[in-house]
């Protein structure tokens, strides 16, 4: 049996106290680093979803040969000219992006369930321009030519037959 | 002391301590992170709504410009049938004249009679047997100048042997003439032409075919079917045409014209209402502020959002540009006050250079060079030279629209052209071809008893030469009196002879053509020519009334400095190249019959007959009339296309934007300008109490004393710039060509941008934002969203610095 040291200091009561609080702060240590995650993760999600809906409701209405995001109720498209004849037949749409994306944050710990988060933001762009082939919705070139084709045959069509004149459209 | 000593050493709590400031960091950078993604998504959302607002103005804008386009071509299009339909009366009126007098004349000589058809037969058959005795004189004649050329004397042996040379070759042609072009028969020598008929026939055997087979009757028959049903396809044309030419078809359009400009003018100023409506309905949707602003916002303009106008105006609107002074009336003042013309004008910029006020130059008297004259002293010694295009140089009625205009006119008046006057013209082409087929001679004419004749053997030189046909002959200086009388006596028969002989063929082509008068093909022509005088009628109506849109960038502006150089030069060579075209055929001509009449290079002394020889010397000296002719125009040209040019380039022309003032290209499309003054919109968009940014922490870190602004620029551009249909192919120091209108041009470039299919392609974008420092400057309301932002300058070198860097 080894001689004690007589540099030893005696043992004390609350030896082991450290590891204790470690032990007990741990938890409170992991929920917190849990939530910076989580805000690191739910924070770029935000930032995301938003500009998403802004460019999503943009390309939709500048680039789009078949616009997905139109004619949605949350917006209906303003009243525009209406001394412009025919204008009922001309396309308007409201191209709108409720942009909604899921974050899954695991708060409850790994091998856990996940808890998923649902943002939601919104942007709306307006369009056709009524440009006559309608590029890049080539869909709008015939709603277009039907229109200008009403317009114009309010005096021709009479005198289309008679002087042989060309249909009004394609102008 | 001791206590302080026993802190520490005591371990005891060291570790809380450590967690507790680990969880405030914890708890500090979890704020940190919401507070900046919060700030991040506010900020993002406020310029999503900025930028919907911008873009949705924008759209707005293209549509209004859009809608003004389409509307001007259907005004176009209106105006379009009224051409057609003013091309009409005067067309029937003009063919049915033609065909019933023709119909007339011909049912009257297939009952009485065609006495000069008859007169036209007999001679035929009299020129040939004229042609026949002249030969047998003529045969006659040479035999003896060759018979009795055995008994003269000669210098020396080689003059001899010229002499007979000459003859035998005079012997050949005669032979060949009679032979092979009277007869029929092969050529005597195998580079000579063989018989002149379209197959192969000699002039005896087409007189017999005309003579001895005459088909006046079924010909004029033919003639009359056809004609009738010509006038079945008129009267088709009437039919169809009847419901609108019982129409005033013309009120009718004007006054449909006059509604469409309505239109035109209430959609232009409902934009701004509905812009702010479309404004609000976003702002609403984004739970934002929004306010819209315009980089050239008049001041008087009350405050709050800006009214965003429609980019046209009406085009009574562009101001003329008066007191123009006229280089060429001031040059030729005498001249311009005889013209009636003033030296000041006033310029329009929707109908330029028109009537008035013209670019006119007189017509100028161009002298026919000192070294011309006096080697051609038959030549009248100057020329008068038209320096002038109908209408006037550079002229144009409602220049915006007119190419739009022009180009529908076309296409609205194929259909009639086609259908009826193709029609007609094309009957009378297969009557021409029946009646060729029916006289059995073809359309071909008889050729014409060619000048000369390559000879069949070589001159003691070694050189092949051409013999006249035929040839004068010239009795040696030592022959007797009976000789000479001899080569005398056969010079006067063989120049009646091919007399004769060339009056039988033009008659037989004369004979061939007699009916042309009923195949001629005219119905098209006279269309075109009443479709073009309409479509100059109604462009001058629509031009003067003004009733349709333009950009509000048009406008009459000078041609740019660094184009002006380009555009003198070019516009002195289309002048030029323009002067000389319309008037090379009448002075050439008018050289020409000079030239023959003089013969200056006596090139037709070896002729026996006038006919052949006026014939031999026109061929041979129209080149040099058309040299002479040219050099003396190019003179009267070198004067006048300069002047034009000049005064052209002096005068302001209508442009649809303001001409760049870099070269182009590469510098393409609108400039910043007309850019920012007329076709950009901006937004700015604020956030609301209950959009607004909710941070963590306040206490510690603080909150935003500001509101989250964000701005957005858009604009109106027209894609089609860079087509080089359209924008793309504009030049500004070229002049334009007109087309349709036989040469004109015009120097600046044609108008699309609010008429064609080009035009009616607006588009809206969101755009580099080089409008803020203006916009910030202008408008009150959008500055103020920038100040509730914390942002107080104004200064546009650093804004522009900051945004454009």
């Amino acid at each position: 049996m080894p001689l004690p040291s007589p540099r030893q200091r005696p043992l004390r009561p609350y030896r082991g106290t450290a590891e204790i609080e470690l032990m007990l702060v741990i938890p409170v240590l992991l929920t917190m680093l849990f939530l910076v995650g989580a805000n690191l993760k739910l924070g770029g999600a935000r930032i995301r979803n938003v500009f998403n809906a802004e460019s999503d409701a943009y390309r939709d209405a500048t680039v789009a040969a078949s616009p997905a995001l139109a004619d949605n109720p949350i917006l209906a498209p303003t009243d525009g000219f209406n001394s412009l004849p025919y204008q009922s037949d001309l396309p308007t749409r409201v191209h709108i992006s409720a942009n909604q994306s899921t974050a899954t944050l695991a708060l409850q710990g790994a091998g856990r369930p996940t808890t998923p988060v649902t943002l939601t933001d919104q942007s709306a762009f307006i369009a056709p321009a009524w440009g006559y082939s309608g590029y890049p919705v080539t869909a709008d070139t015939q709603p277009m030519a039907a229109w200008f084709d009403t317009y114009a045959s309010e005096a021709r069509s009479q005198y289309q037959d008679p002087l042989g004149l060309a249909p009004s459209s394609p102008p | 002391m001791r206590w302080l000593q026993k802190l520490h050493e005591d371990r005891a709590g060291a570790i809380s301590v450590l967690v507790l400031l680990t969880l405030w960091c914890l708890v500090a950078i979890v704020g940190m992170l919401w507070n900046t993604a919060e700030y991040s998504m506010r900020r993002q959302a406020v310029q999503s709504a900025a930028d919907s607002a911008a873009h949705s103005a924008a759209t707005w804008m293209t549509r209004d410009v859009n809608a003004e386009a389409a509307q001007n071509m259907i005004i176009a299009q209106d105006a379009a049938a009224e051409a057609v339909w003013r091309a009409v009366p005067p067309t029937d009126a003009s063919i049915k004249r033609e065909l019933t007098s023709e119909l007339a004349q011909a049912t009257r000589l297939l009952a009485t009679g065609d006495p000069q058809l008859v007169q036209q037969r007999n001679t035929l058959q009299r020129l040939l047997t004229q042609a026949d005795s002249e030969y047998a004189q003529t045969q006659d004649a040479l035999a003896r100048v060759i018979g009795d050329s055995a008994g003269l004397d000669f210098p020396d042996p080689t003059a001899a042997a010229k002499y007979q040379f000459t003859l035998r070759q005079a012997s050949e042609a005669l032979q060949w003439v009679n032979d092979t072009y009277i007869n029929g028969g092969p050529a005597n020598y195998a580079q000579r032409p063989g018989p002149p008929g379209p197959n192969g026939e000699g002039l005896r055997q087409l007189v017999a075919k005309f003579v001895n087979s005459p088909m006046d009757a079924p010909m004029l028959q033919a003639i009359i079917d056809s004609l009738q049903q010509q006038l079945a396809v008129l009267s088709a044309f009437e039919e169809r045409t009847a419901p609108a030419t019982s129409q005033p078809v013309d009120a009718q359009m004007q006054s449909h014209e006059q509604q469409v400009f309505q239109a035109e003018q209430d959609v232009a100023s409902q934009l701004p209402d509905v812009v702010d409506r479309q404004r609000q309905s976003l702002a609403d949707f984004h739970r934002t502020d929004i306010t819209l602003a315009t980089p050239q916002r008049p001041l008087d303009d009350p405050d709050g959002s800006a009214n965003v106008i429609a980019p046209v105006v009406t085009a009574d609107v562009p101001a003329p540009v008066e007191g123009h002074i006229d280089s060429i009336r001031t040059e030729y003042l005498p001249e311009a006050i005889a013209a009636g013309l003033s030296p000041i004008v006033e310029i329009d910029p929707i109908n330029p250079n028109t009537l008035d006020n013209r670019i006119w130059h007189p017509d100028l008297v161009a002298p026919v060079p000192a070294d011309v004259s006096t080697q051609y002293p038959s030549i009248a010694g100057s020329f008068l030279v038209s320096c002038n295009v109908p209408g006037g140089w550079g002229h144009s009625w409602a220049f915006p629209i007119e190419h739009y205009l022009t180009n529908r006119v076309w296409t609205d008046q194929a259909t009639l052209n086609a259908t009826y006057m193709q029609q007609i013209d094309l009957l009378r082409q297969q009557l021409a071809q029946k009646l060729a087929e029916m006289r059995g001679f073809g359309t071909d004419n008889v050729q014409p008893l060619p000048p000369r004749l390559i000879d069949s053997q070589l001159d003691p030189q070694g050189v092949r030469e051409s013999i006249p046909v035929l040839p004068r002959l010239t009795a040696p200086a030592g022959a007797d009196a009976a000789y000479r009388s001899e080569v005398t006596i056969y010079n006067q028969h063989a120049g009646n002879y091919t007399s004769r002989v060339r009056a039988l063929a033009n008659a037989l082509n004369g004979f061939a053509a007699y009916y042309d008068r009923f195949t001629r093909p005219f119905a098209v022509n006279t269309w075109v020519g009443q479709i073009r005088a309409a479509r100059t009628t109604v462009l001058e109506n629509l031009g003067t009334a003004k009733q349709f849109m333009v950009l509000s960038t048009y406008g009459l502006r000078p041609i740019p400095d660094w184009a002006q150089n380009g555009m003198l030069a070019s516009a002195t060579a289309a002048a030029r190249a323009q002067i000389i075209s319309q008037n090379m055929i009448g002075v050439t001509n008018q050289v020409l019959s000079a030239l023959v009449r003089a013969d200056p290079q006596s090139l037709g002394g070896g002729f026996l007959d006038n006919a052949g020889k006026q014939q031999y010397l026109r061929a041979m000296y129209s080149g040099l009339a058309a040299q002479i002719a040219r050099e003396v125009i190019e003179e009267a040209a070198d004067q006048a296309a300069p002047e034009i040019a000049a005064e052209m380039v002096s005068r302001p022309w209508p442009y649809e934007i303001t001409p760049p003032n870099d070269v182009v290209p590469p510098s393409r499309g609108m400039g910043r300008d007309d850019r920012l003054s007329s076709f950009t919109v901006l937004a700015a968009a604020r956030e609301l109490p209950q959009t607004a940014a909710k941070p963590l922490l306040t206490t510690i870190f603080g909150a935003s004393p500001t509101k989250l602004v964000a701005f957005a620029q858009a604009e109106t551009f027209n894609w089609m710039e860079f087509n080089d249909s359209y924008g793309g192919s504009e030049q500004f120091d070229v002049v334009s060509p007109v087309p349709y209108d036989g040469g004109e041009f015009i120097a600046c470039p044609r108008a699309w941008r609010l008429s064609t299919v080009g035009g009616w392609s607006w588009q809206s974008k969101l755009s580099l934002s080089d409008g803020l420092p203006d916009a910030l400057q202008n408008n009150p309301d959008f500055a103020q969203y920038f100040n509730d932002a914390g942002i107080t300058g104004t200064d546009p070198d650093a804004l522009n610095q900051v945004m454009l860097h």
